[in-house]
């Protein structure tokens, strides 16, 4: 155990701006969306649309084919600190065999430490397993102040959740401390195309849902990627916490103002002038004609339960270091700005990309450090990250990724 | 999606913007942007403002802001845009920084206001831009101005929705011819 949960919950408690309900049993608060203010809104995930907050689908190419992914804007590859409520005895708590979170056996909803805005908030979260005996009413703790008197009282157990991950896409990690991906959302907000056909028209996707939690009391909707993402290992890198995670995301770049300068170039409405993203949601309109402006020619590292292609690429996470690729000024690479097929490029894959580097068609990928506005990414050593969690199909299970069809 | 109404919102805001002194009615702010030679240009009634795209994924404008007679030390500010009767944008709360002198006020650039809602909802409409500053002595400022959002010229039928869900109210939405 890296800390302990008195240094966790006295770093909680100082934030924390409500305290428990005295008796022992917090009050329900009502829903954080209630304190929450239009502008603040911006710092959770979606768009508003006639139906509520929806999180766009983004279509792009994966291994050799098309993928897609939920795009729910920056993220960093810090954790924050989350409480899941078990029974003693009960070793089926908190994950299934699959690594997803087992809601069969779960006590309550989850405490959640940070909600996003707050400075250290993650949607990458360690595990710590609270401990409740036979005897406790779910939903007694809704608050760290709460868990943190109880604890000590020895009524509940909290510790750091622990398991062993074995081998990982050929690296021997072993007994690691567990980090969860759940995205919280404000009330009512979906996931677009949840459960509709998997990019590549191999079938249904995998629904995922929307569960309910705890902040300070205050109730809060999340929806829970473990049954895509299952659970992670924390990464290489981590030092006094977890770090979460990553893998690689591509994206395509097009230069503008040569003599043969690429017809997406012409469009209206990107803030630089000498270069385009071959991506429908950069240039804000449906390039390829398909009725949606969700194509991109974004190239991912990575994709669920897969070794992949090229050796170092690291395996797919949901949180993606996003790197920049331009085609050469005198290059002719097809993408989908000159296929007008969402489904077809000479880029489906990094392993077209790296060859098409090596031929000197794609420039080397550079990381991206800065936002659209030329302003550095706090944190994150000056790497720009997104949350992009993948679908994947019915049926699909993140762990062992040997259940899977091959 | 009727719940962003404008005096929901702007009271919501007002309400945790303003917790300072008693310090008189507001006193004139100047919203405007940045110009190409870096100086405030202001921003008139009817004006054009361009929608660029941020890494987050969401589509903003990026106004400054200048007063006379303020207090320059890393105020607080609250920019929000209304379209329509509902309330679309907002700045992005960042780390305070000091306003500068340009000559004429003092100057408090690129504020990031994201729209929470798609571009079809707001290209080439007209929107209210609100916005207001408190100095660190309670001096409240306000100003605003009606202008049209643009990404590089209007009409501008290449972007649409496809249909009117898409939008919080579905009079918002451009559908695709």
């Amino acid at each position: 155990m890296k800390r302990s949960l008195s240094t966790v919950l006295l770093s909680a408690l100082l934030v924390s701006a409500c305290g428990g309900g005295g008796d022992g049993v917090d009050k329900d608060l009502g829903p954080i969306d209630d304190t929450i203010s239009f502008a603040d809104r911006v710092n959770w995930p979606g768009t508003d649309q006639g139906g509520g907050r929806v999180i766009p689908l983004i279509r792009g190419f994966g291994e050799g084919g098309p993928a897609a992914y939920w795009f729910l804007g920056f993220a960093s590859k810090r954790t924050a600190d989350s409480f899941w409520f078990c029974r003693e005895g009960d070793a089926d708590c908190p994950l299934d065999a699959h690594h997803r979170l087992n809601w069969d056996t779960l006590v309550q909803g989850p405490l959640f430490q940070r909600i996003p805005g707050q400075p250290d908030f993650s949607p990458f979260w360690q595990m710590w397993k609270v401990t409740v005996p036979a005897d406790y009413e779910p939903d007694t703790i809704k608050t760290a102040e709460t868990l943190d008197q109880l604890d000590k009282d020895g009524v509940v157990t909290v510790e750091p959740f622990i398991i062993d991950f074995g081998t990982r896409f050929g690296e021997d990690v072993g007994f690691q401390e567990v980090v969860l991906h759940c995205a919280l959302v404000l009330q009512g907000t979906t996931l677009a195309e949840n459960g509709e056909n998997l990019p590549d028209d191999s079938g249904p996707m995998l629904a995922l849902q929307n569960r309910a939690g705890w902040h300070e009391g205050y109730r809060v909707e999340f929806v829970d990627f473990s049954p895509s993402d299952g659970v992670f290992p924390e990464s290489a890198d981590s030092e006094s916490r977890p770090l979460m995670r990553s893998a690689n995301i591509y994206i395509q770049w097009r230069h503008c103002g040569g003599a043969n300068s690429p017809a997406i170039c012409d469009l209206p409405g990107y803030a630089y002038t000498d270069r385009r993203p071959v991506s429908e949601r950069g240039l804000g309109e449906d390039i390829t004609g398909d009725g949606d402006a969700n194509d991109t020619n974004n190239t991912v590292g990575g994709i669920p339960c897969k070794q992949p292609l090229v050796a170092d690429e690291l395996p797919y996470s949901p949180l993606w270091g996003v790197n920049n690729v331009f085609v050469a000024a005198t290059a002719d690479v097809a993408m989908i700005d000159t296929t007008k097929d969402q489904k077809v490029s000479d880029i489906e894959s990094v392993v077209d990309m790296f060859a098409a580097v090596d031929q000197g068609d794609l420039e080397a990928p550079v990381k991206a450090t800065e936002d659209s506005t030329g302003n550095p990414v706090p944190g994150n050593e000056g790497q720009l990250f997104f949350n992009c969690p993948n679908p994947v199909p019915v049926g699909y299970v993140p762990y062992p990724c040997s259940d899977n069809p091959q | 999606m009727s719940g962003f109404r404008i005096a929901i919102g702007l009271a919501a805001a007002w309400l945790v913007a303003g917790c300072g002194g008693d310090s008189g009615p507001p006193r004139p702010l100047e919203i405007g942007l940045r110009g190409q030679d870096g100086s405030f240009v202001p921003l008139a009634e009817n004006d054009e403002v361009a929608i660029v795209l941020g890494a987050n994924g969401l589509n903003m404008i990026v106004p400054s802001l200048r007063a006379s007679d303020i207090d320059p030390h890393a105020p607080d500010p609250t920019v929000e845009i209304e379209i329509g009767g509902t309330l679309m944008a907002a700045d992005i709360e960042g780390s305070r920084v000091d306003m500068t002198d340009d000559g004429v006020g003092y100057v408090l650039w690129d504020i990031r206001t994201p729209f929470q809602t798609e571009l079809c909802c707001y290209n080439c409409s007209a929107g209210l831009v609100n916005a207001r500053i408190q100095d660190a002595s309670g001096q409240a400022f306000e100003g605003s101005v009606t202008v049209t959002f643009e990404r590089g010229g209007c009409p501008d039928p290449a972007v649409c929705c496809q249909n009117v869900d898409v939008c919080p109210e579905p009079e918002q939405a451009k559908l695709c011819q």
